[in-house]
């Protein structure tokens, strides 16, 4: 996939910017403060609807603006697509693909394969665990669709079964009111176990390959799923076990809602003991091998958005990068210095107050 | 603010289900506009249904006396029992004309965050009349959604031992609602049911 163009209006710093994106490695340079993020950040939100660095995305609304719209023609392996996207803060985002109205932004993060590095994602290696099983079962979702609805229906079970708990260990329901929720949840709740031990499967081979490509020292076993309840084992056996104490609590003791994700360079936890450098890394490896799995299972390579990437690293493994890159459609890189971009073949886009050359 | 009586009016209607309070203002502007006739139609409509209509003491389906139709209908094999949410999936399974067997309305389905325990559902009744009619078989048509399934695994784990306790065989749309399922696909999810 590649975007082509993107025309915005009122998103951060641009007031109306229309920018031709020409396919490969595309090189956006300016200095602090230029856009180079604000650009990055309205292709993403043109093509999958949600801004990748925060939350609060009424932010992302020009100062002094009230709404914001952004319109981006891409190629995916179907033929052009065009998304239109209309977002007043407060009010639900008007999406439009090929002209016919889309009510859901999350049929597009299937629809369109992008993938993004921004250091604001640093949280996923060095924050909860919760922000990396959201990761992941994203990434599940984009894969396979059909065992990523597990991750929705268990989240919905667990919350009936700890509503429930809270009213037993009030005196208003019977233990026994819990039999139904301790099988749905187990049911919901194993289908996510193994769907998620099977894309840890498929991400470790890439996810290793790439950290070593990145001058990373992955070691035997890079990516570990720590599942709370093992694949293979009950997990109704589990709850049923755990019943008097997770009424005592009022909370769901066991299940894939207390998994993680370990990300290890050799044996170190890198959430743990990884320098800034190392997860920087890291999560770069993991958005590439994510890229792979994802051009091998959709036989089409995903466009990569990539802020502030090359700063942190040296000659060589700035090479290397950028030759990795280039396997891709479409590969945006910001940077503050072209000099960055090596000897390697990009298009240049020269950001300067609001404004993009080419 | 409105005036007493319209106010009323408004939060009687913004009482039923799925009508807001926009709505709601909508209904009652339209109703203080249109002819008396017309408007008193609806109140007496309500009123009728009020008094005439009530639950029947077998099954809990809708009944105009003491016994629903299908209850009242001896023909109706009382070792059968189907057991259902709400009234509407009655008149459902019985458009298929698949289905012989009396029903037993539950008024509900489990669901711990609306505060719906076991005991807010007809679950011991059902229990008693299986045992009344010596049944040989229930039939669990709850709704194929996950409040409605919780019911049929609490519901079988019960009646375990005491009969054959089959469920609707999957194929109904996952999430729906029996009510909304067409005929032909509720027929073959009835003939094709499963033990439970
Ligand atoms: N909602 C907004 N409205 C207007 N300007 C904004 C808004 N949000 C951020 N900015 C400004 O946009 C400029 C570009 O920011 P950014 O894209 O992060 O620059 P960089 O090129 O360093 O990545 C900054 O000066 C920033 O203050
Ligand atoms: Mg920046
Ligand atoms: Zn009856």
């Amino acid at each position: 996939m590649r975007a082509v163009t993107v025309r915005g209006s009122d998103f951060r710093c641009y007031e109306r910017v229309a920018v031709e994106l020409p396919p490969g490695l595309v090189g956006v340079v300016g200095p602090n403060g230029a856009g180079k993020t604000a650009l990055i950040e309205m292709i993403h939100f043109g093509c999958l609807g949600y801004s990748p660095r925060t939350t609060s995305e009424a932010q992302v609304v020009r100062f002094g603006a009230e709404l914001l719209r952004v319109e981006t023609d891409v190629a995916v392996s179907g033929g052009p697509v065009s998304v239109e996207i209309g977002y007043r803060p407060g009010e639900p985002k008007r999406i439009t693909v090929n002209g016919a109205a889309e009510r859901s932004v999350e049929r597009l993060l299937g629809r369109f394969p992008v993938l993004v590095f921004t250091p604001d994602r640093l949280r996923l290696v060095q924050g909860a665990p919760a922000l990396r099983r959201a990761y992941f079962d994203r990434v599940l979702a984009r894969l396979w669709p059909a065992p990523a609805a597990a991750s929705a229906e268990y989240a919905r079970r667990l919350s009936q079964r700890n509503h429930l708990l809270r009213r037993v260990r009030a005196g208003r329901a019977e233990p026994g009111a819990l039999d139904p929720w301790d099988r749905l949840l187990a049911e919901a709740g194993e289908q996510l176990i193994a769907a998620r031990a099977r894309l840890c499967t498929r991400l470790a081979g890439p996810f290793a390959g790439r950290l070593g490509a990145l001058g990373g020292d992955p070691g035997e076993d890079p990516l570990r799923y720590r599942p709370n309840v093992e694949p293979g084992r009950s997990l109704e056996a589990a709850l049923i076990e755990r019943r008097g104490r997770d009424i005592e609590r009022a909370v769901t003791g066991a299940g894939p809602h207390l998994d993680d994700v370990l990300l290890f360079e050799h044996d170190r936890d890198l959430r743990l003991y990884g320098s800034q450098g190392e997860q920087r890394r890291a999560l770069l490896g993991l958005i590439l091998a994510e890229a792979d799995l994802l051009s091998e299972e959709r036989d089409e390579p995903p466009l990569l958005l990539l802020d502030d990437v090359t700063g942190e690293l040296d000659g060589e493994r700035r090479r290397l990068l950028l030759e990795a890159v280039a396997g891709f459609d479409q590969a945006i890189v910001t940077t503050t210095d072209q000099a960055d971009l090596g000897g390697a073949h990009a298009s240049v886009l020269t950001v300067s107050g609001g404004r993009v050359a080419a | 603010m409105y005036s007493p009586a319209v106010e009323n009016l408004i939060t009687q209607l913004a009482r039923l289900p799925g009508i807001g309070r926009r709505t709601a203002q909508r209904l009652a502007f339209y109703i203080l506009r249109s002819p008396p006739d017309q408007a008193l139609a609806l109140a007496d409509a309500i009123r009728e249904v009020k008094e005439k209509i009530g639950v029947c003491e077998e099954c809990f389906n809708l009944a105009e006396g003491p016994l629903c139709s299908i209850c009242a209908d001896a023909r109706r094999d009382r070792t059968v029992i189907c057991v259902v949410e709400d009234p509407s999936d009655v008149v459902a399974v019985e458009r298929t004309h698949e289905y012989h067997g009396v029903y037993h309305v539950l008024g509900g389905a489990l669901s711990p965050i609306d505060g719906v325990d076991p005991e807010h559902l007809r679950i011991a009744e059902l229990l008693r009349r299986v045992e009344a009619n010596a049944a040989v078989e229930v039939v669990l048509a709850t709704n194929p959604t996950m409040t409605g399934e919780a019911t049929a695994v609490y519901i079988a784990d019960r009646l375990r031992g005491r009969c054959r306790v089959t469920r609707l065989a999957s194929g109904l749309p996952v999430g729906g609602d029996l009510e909304y399922a067409d005929e032909v696909t509720l027929g073959r999810a009835f003939s094709g049911r499963r033990e439970m």
